[in-house]
C-alpha cells in the first residue's frame, strides 16, 4: 500500500512561508461536482425545456383534489337526520364548545357574550338566525364585516358542531353581553 | 542572477490588532442582543415596554453586528495581518488604514443606534438607511484602493490563494451592497427602494444570500488558507482544489439566491436556477473544508492540546455540514417544509457560530501571541471556551432543529377531512416556545465562552504593546509561470477581472428576464397603489420591523391557501418599495390579512396582542396609539413613489392630506361605533389601514387563478 505522504509534490512557489502541494482531486470530490451539475442541467431541461409540470400544476391538482373531498365530504355529511336534528344533538354541542373556544372566543367573548363581534347569545342576528343563515354566515363569512369564511379551516361538520353550541347559548343571559345588534329572529 | 537584493521593512500591524479587538468586543454586544432577542421570544415581556427593545427592533440590531461587526472586524483583522505578509510590504497606506478602522467603527455605531430608533430600509442584512449605506461605500472605497495600492507594490508577483479570495470577496459585497441599496430618499432618515415587489424579492436575496457568502464564507475561506498552514505548519493539501473550489465556488455562488424564494409568485424559471445551483455549490464548497481538513494530516495528535487547531476543526466540520444542510434546504420539496420555520435558524446559526466563530477564535487565539510578542495567558481557558462554546453551538442547533421540524409538520398537517389539523398559528407557538429557552441557555453559554476569550486575551496582552513586526526581505525569486493560471497568479487586475465577471454573469442572468417581466404584469389596470393613508402605516409597519417575524406572501401550495388565503400573485406586489416577503414566521403570514378580521380587532391586538390571540409572544404596541403621524412628510413621500413609477393620481400627488384624514375619519368612525374614541393623526390608524389593505390591491381580482 502506497502511503499519502509519497505522491506529495511541494510546489516551488513559498510565500511568507506557507507551502502547497499539488495532490490530485479526491475522486469522489470529482464525482460529485459533475453529478451536481449534470443532475442540474437535468432539471432545467426537464421542468423548463421539456415544460414538464411544475408547481402551477402541482397546486392546480392540488385545488382540485381538495373540491372533490369537500364535495364527496358535503354529499354524506348528517345521514338520514335534518339539520334542525343534527344541531340538537347533545354530543355535537359538546364538541362545538370546544371549537367555539379555539377558534370564536377571541371575537365572540368566551361565554358568546360579545365583543369585537356580536353577541351570539341574544334573540339579535345581523345575518340571519335560522339554522341555515348561521350555518352559511359561519361557511362563507362576511368579509366587509370582518367575519372569517370557516369553510377551509373548520370544515363541513366542525361547522355545524360549532353552530349547535351557539344555537345553545340562546337566553343564556352572559354578564358583560354586547348590547343587541342586527334583526330580531324568532323561531 | 548573482546580486542579492535584501530590504528591511516593517509590517503595520496596530491596525490588524485594533480591528481585532474591534471584531470581540462588538461580538460579545452583537451576541448580547441576540440572547435579548432570545429571551423576548421565550418571553415577551423582556422587551420592558420599550419600542427601541421590541424583537422587531433589535433582531437587525443583532444580525447585522453579527455580519458587519462580528465577521467584518475579523475579516479585516485577518487581511491586514496576512495581506502585508503575503505581499511582503507594508501596507500601502497607513492613513487609508486608519480612516478605514475608524470609518468602519463609527459605520458600526451609527447602525445600532439608528435601528434601535426604528430608521430602516426594511430589506434584511440592509436594514441601515441610506445615509449609512453610503458611508459604507465610501469607506468600502477607501479600504480597496489601500488593498490593490498594496498588491500592487508587492514584493512577490505570485498571489496566494488567500489573496484570490480577498481580492473576490472584496469586489463582489462592493457591487452586491450597491446595487441592493439603490434608494430614493425621502428626508434625511427615510428611503424607499427603486427596486419593487419580486424585483425588489429576487435583488434582495441575491444580495442576502450572497453577503453570506462573500462576507462570511470566501473573506474567511482566504483566511484558513493564511493562517491555518502557519498554525499547522504543513503545507496546503492541493494548490489544484484551490483553484477549482475557488473558482467554481465564486461563480455558484452568485446564483443561488432564488432559493430564498421558492413556491413564492417569482417566476419558477428563477425558483428552479437557485435551487440547482445550491445543489452545485455542494462540491466547491467541500473543496474548501477538504483542503483544510487534509492540510492537517499529520497533525491531529496535537489538536488535544492546542485551542487554535481545536477552533479550526470545529469551523470546519461546521462549514461542511451547512454547506451540506444549505443546499438540500434549496431542494424545493423539502423547503416547503423548512422555509419560513426555525430550521432557518438552526442553519444560519450552524454556519455563524460554528463556522464564523470558530475562524474567528483560532485566527484571535493564533495572532494575539504574535502580535504582542506573549504566550497566550492560558492555553486551559481557552480549551474551556471551546468546550463551552462547542456545547452552546449543539443546544442552539438542534433546540432550533426540533423547532422548525415541529413548525413545518404542524403547518402541513391535515385531518382525514383533508383539512388543517392545527388551523390556529398559535398552536405551533405554543408546541415550540419550550425550544426557545432551550436556545436561550445554548447562545447564552455561547458569549460566556466569547467573554472568557476577551479575558484570556486582555490578561495575554495586559502591559505589553503591540510590536509592528520588522522583518527581513530578500528580492523575489523569479520562478517562471508554467500554467495559465500561474500565469493569472501574476497578474493581480486581470485576476480581479476575472473574478468579477465570473460573479456578475450569475446576477445579469437573473436579473433581465425578471425585469423585463415587469411588461407582462397587469399592473395599473388591476392593482391600485396604497393610499396616503395606507403608504404611512406601511413605513410604520416596517419601523417596527414586523417583517422580522410575519412574511407576506402566501406560497404556491394548497394547504397554505387553506391558512392563509389564495396563493399570493407576481402582479399584486408590484407597488411595493420595499417587498415585505420577510423569511420567518413567528407569527401567522399576513398578505390575507386586509378585511380577515374588523378595525377593533387590529385595534385590540395592537395595544394587548394575548386579548385576541391568547397564547401570543407578540409584544404590545401601545406607543402607536399615542405617537401622532407628521401629515407634512406625505407629499414628499408620495412624490418619490410616484417617481418610482406609481401611479398616483393628480390629487393624490397635490393634496395627500385630504386622502389621508377621509380614510383615517372612516377608522376611527368604526372604532367609535364599537365604544373607543382614537385620533384621526394616531400612528395606529395608519397601521390598521394597512393591514386592512393587505391582500386587498387588486381592483379586477384575479386571486385563485394561478400565476403566469
Amino acid at each position: 500500500m502506497k502511503k499519502d505522504q509519497d505522491k506529495d509534490i511541494v510546489r516551488p512557489y513559498v510565500v511568507d512561508g506557507i507551502e502547497e502541494y499539488d495532490n490530485p482531486l479526491p475522486s469522489w470530490w470529482v464525482g460529485l461536482f459533475w453529478g451536481t451539475i449534470v443532475f442540474g442541467l437535468g432539471y432545467l431541461l426537464w421542468f423548463h425545456v421539456m415544460k414538464k409540470p411544475g408547481l402551477d400544476a402541482e397546486l392546480t391538482a392540488q385545488r382540485q383534489a381538495f373540491e372533490e373531498q369537500k364535495q364527496a365530504l358535503q354529499a354524506a355529511n348528517g345521514g338520514a337526520d335534518s339539520l334542525e336534528q343534527r344541531l340538537k344533538d347533545p354530543k355535537a354541542v359538546a364538541e362545538g364548545k370546544a371549537i367555539f373556544a379555539t377558534n370564536c372566543a377571541a371575537c365572540h367573548g368566551q361565554l358568546g357574550e360579545g365583543s369585537i363581534g356580536p353577541n351570539l347569545t341574544d334573540d339579535f342576528w345581523i345575518h340571519g338566525g335560522g339554522p341555515d343563515a348561521i350555518v352559511a354566515t359561519v361557511t362563507n363569512g362576511v368579509p366587509a364585516k370582518g367575519m372569517i369564511a370557516w369553510e377551509s379551516t373548520l370544515g363541513v361538520q366542525n361547522i355545524e358542531k360549532v353552530v349547535a353550541y351557539v344555537l345553545s347559548l340562546k337566553g343564556s343571559n352572559p354578564p358583560n353581553a354586547k348590547a343587541p345588534q342586527g334583526d330580531e329572529y324568532k323561531d | 542572477m548573482g546580486q542579492e537584493h535584501t530590504t528591511w521593512i516593517t509590517y503595520d500591524d496596530r491596525t490588524a490588532a485594533r480591528f481585532l479587538w474591534a471584531t470581540i468586543l462588538w461580538g460579545i454586544v452583537g451576541m448580547l442582543v441576540g440572547a435579548w432577542a432570545a429571551l423576548e421570544l421565550a418571553y415577551w415581556p423582556a422587551n420592558a415596554g420599550q419600542a427601541w427593545m421590541t424583537f422587531g427592533r433589535i433582531r437587525p440590531i443583532h444580525t447585522d453586528a453579527m455580519i458587519f461587526a462580528f465577521s467584518g472586524n475579523a475579516f479585516f483583522a485577518g487581511l491586514y495581518y496576512s495581506l502585508q505578509r503575503l505581499c511582503k510590504t507594508r501596507m500601502w497606506s497607513d492613513a487609508l488604514s486608519q480612516l478605514h478602522y475608524w470609518g468602519w467603527q463609527a459605520i458600526i455605531a451609527a447602525t445600532a443606534i439608528t435601528l434601535a430608533l426604528g430608521y430602516t430600509q426594511g430589506k434584511e442584512y440592509a436594514e441601515m438607511e441610506f445615509g449609512i449605506d453610503i458611508a459604507i461605500t465610501l469607506v468600502w472605497v477607501l479600504m480597496t484602493v489601500n488593498v490593490f495600492a498594496t498588491i500592487a507594490i508587492r514584493r512577490v508577483k505570485h498571489l496566494y490563494v488567500a489573496i484570490w479570495f480577498y481580492i473576490a470577496s472584496i469586489l463582489t459585497i462592493a457591487m452586491l451592497h450597491v446595487v441592493n441599496n439603490l434608494a430614493i430618499p425621502v428626508g434625511l432618515f427615510k428611503s424607499y427602494s427603486i427596486f419593487g415587489g419580486v424585483q425588489d424579492a429576487l435583488v434582495q436575496w441575491w444580495y442576502g444570500h450572497n453577503a453570506v457568502g462573500f462576507l462570511l464564507t470566501t473573506p474567511f475561506l482566504g483566511m484558513m488558507y493564511y493562517f491555518l498552514p502557519k498554525a499547522v505548519q504543513k503545507p496546503v493539501y492541493s494548490y489544484r482544489l484551490s483553484i477549482l473550489h475557488f473558482w467554481s465556488l465564486i461563480f455558484i455562488y452568485i446564483w443561488a439566491g432564488p432559493h430564498h424564494l421558492l413556491y413564492t409568485s417569482l417566476p419558477e424559471w428563477a425558483q428552479s436556477l437557485g435551487m440547482v445551483f445550491s445543489l452545485a455549490l455542494i462540491a466547491p464548497s467541500w473543496g474548501g473544508m477538504i483542503n483544510g481538513l487534509l492540510t492537517m494530516r499529520g497533525a491531529w495528535g496535537r489538536v488535544r492540546q492546542e485551542p487554535i487547531l481545536k477552533f479550526f476543526v470545529l469551523a470546519l466540520t461546521f462549514y461542511g455540514m451547512a454547506t451540506l444542510e444549505g443546499p438540500l434546504l434549496s431542494i424545493k420539496s423539502l423547503n416547503l417544509l423548512s422555509h419560513y420555520t426555525d430550521w432557518t435558524i438552526a442553519h444560519v446559526h450552524g454556519g455563524a457560530l460554528g463556522w464564523l466563530g470558530g475562524m474567528v477564535f483560532a485566527v484571535a487565539y493564533y495572532m494575539v501571541p504574535k502580535l504582542w510578542g506573549r504566550p497566550l495567558y492560558s492555553q486551559k481557558l481557552a480549551n474551556i471556551h471551546f468546550w463551552i462554546a462547542t456545547i452552546g453551538i449543539l443546544l442552539y442547533v438542534c433546540s432550533m432543529w426540533a423547532a422548525g421540524l415541529t413548525e413545518g409538520l404542524m403547518w402541513m398537517a391535515t385531518t382525514s377531512d383533508g383539512l388543517l389539523k392545527y388551523p390556529q398559528f398559535i398552536e405551533s407557538v405554543l408546541a415550540v416556545k419550550p425550544l426557545f429557552w432551550v436556545r436561550l441557555v445554548g447562545g447564552t453559554l455561547y458569549l460566556l465562552g466569547t467573554v472568557l476569550c476577551l479575558y484570556n486575551l486582555v490578561r495575554t496582552t495586559a502591559g505589553a504593546e503591540v510590536r509592528d513586526e520588522r522583518v527581513m526581505i530578500q528580492e523575489d525569486q523569479h520562478i517562471p509561470a508554467k500554467t495559465m493560471h500561474e500565469r493569472l497568479e501574476g497578474r493581480a487586475m486581470a485576476l480581479a477581472v476575472f473574478a468579477l465577471l465570473a460573479v456578475i454573469i450569475g446576477g445579469v442572468v437573473e436579473f433581465v428576464p425578471a425585469f423585463l417581466m415587469e411588461t407582462k404584469v397587469p399592473t395599473v389596470t388591476s392593482v391600485r397603489p396604497y393610499t396616503p393613508l395606507e403608504l404611512e402605516g406601511r413605513d410604520l409597519y416596517i419601523r417596527e420591523g414586523c417583517y422580522n417575524c410575519h412574511s407576506q406572501t402566501v406560497r404556491m401550495y394548497h394547504k397554505e391557501e387553506l391558512r392563509y388565503g389564495p396563493a399570493s400573485q407576481a402582479h399584486e406586489f408590484v407597488y411595493d418599495h420595499p417587498f415585505q416577503w420577510g423569511s420567518k414566521r413567528t407569527g401567522p403570514d399576513l398578505h390575507r390579512e386586509g378585511g380577515r378580521y374588523p378595525d377593533m380587532w387590529h385595534y385590540k391586538h395592537m395595544l394587548d396582542p394575548r386579548s385576541t390571540s391568547p397564547g401570543s409572544i407578540m409584544p404590545a404596541y401601545p406607543w402607536l396609539l399615542e405617537a401622532r403621524v407628521d401629515r407634512e412628510m406625505l407629499t414628499a413621500k408620495v412624490g418619490a413613489m410616484k417617481a418610482l413609477g406609481v401611479p398616483y393620481d393628480a390629487d393624490t400627488l397635490k393634496d395627500p392630506k385630504k386622502s389621508y384624514g377621509d380614510q383615517a375619519i372612516q377608522i376611527v368612525g368604526r372604532l367609535a361605533q364599537d365604544g373607543v374614541i382614537v385620533s384621526s393623526d394616531s400612528e395606529l390608524i395608519a397601521l390598521i389601514a394597512y393591514l386592512q389593505s393587505l391582500g386587498k390591491l387588486e381592483t379586477k381580482s384575479t386571486l385563485g387563478a394561478n400565476n403566469p
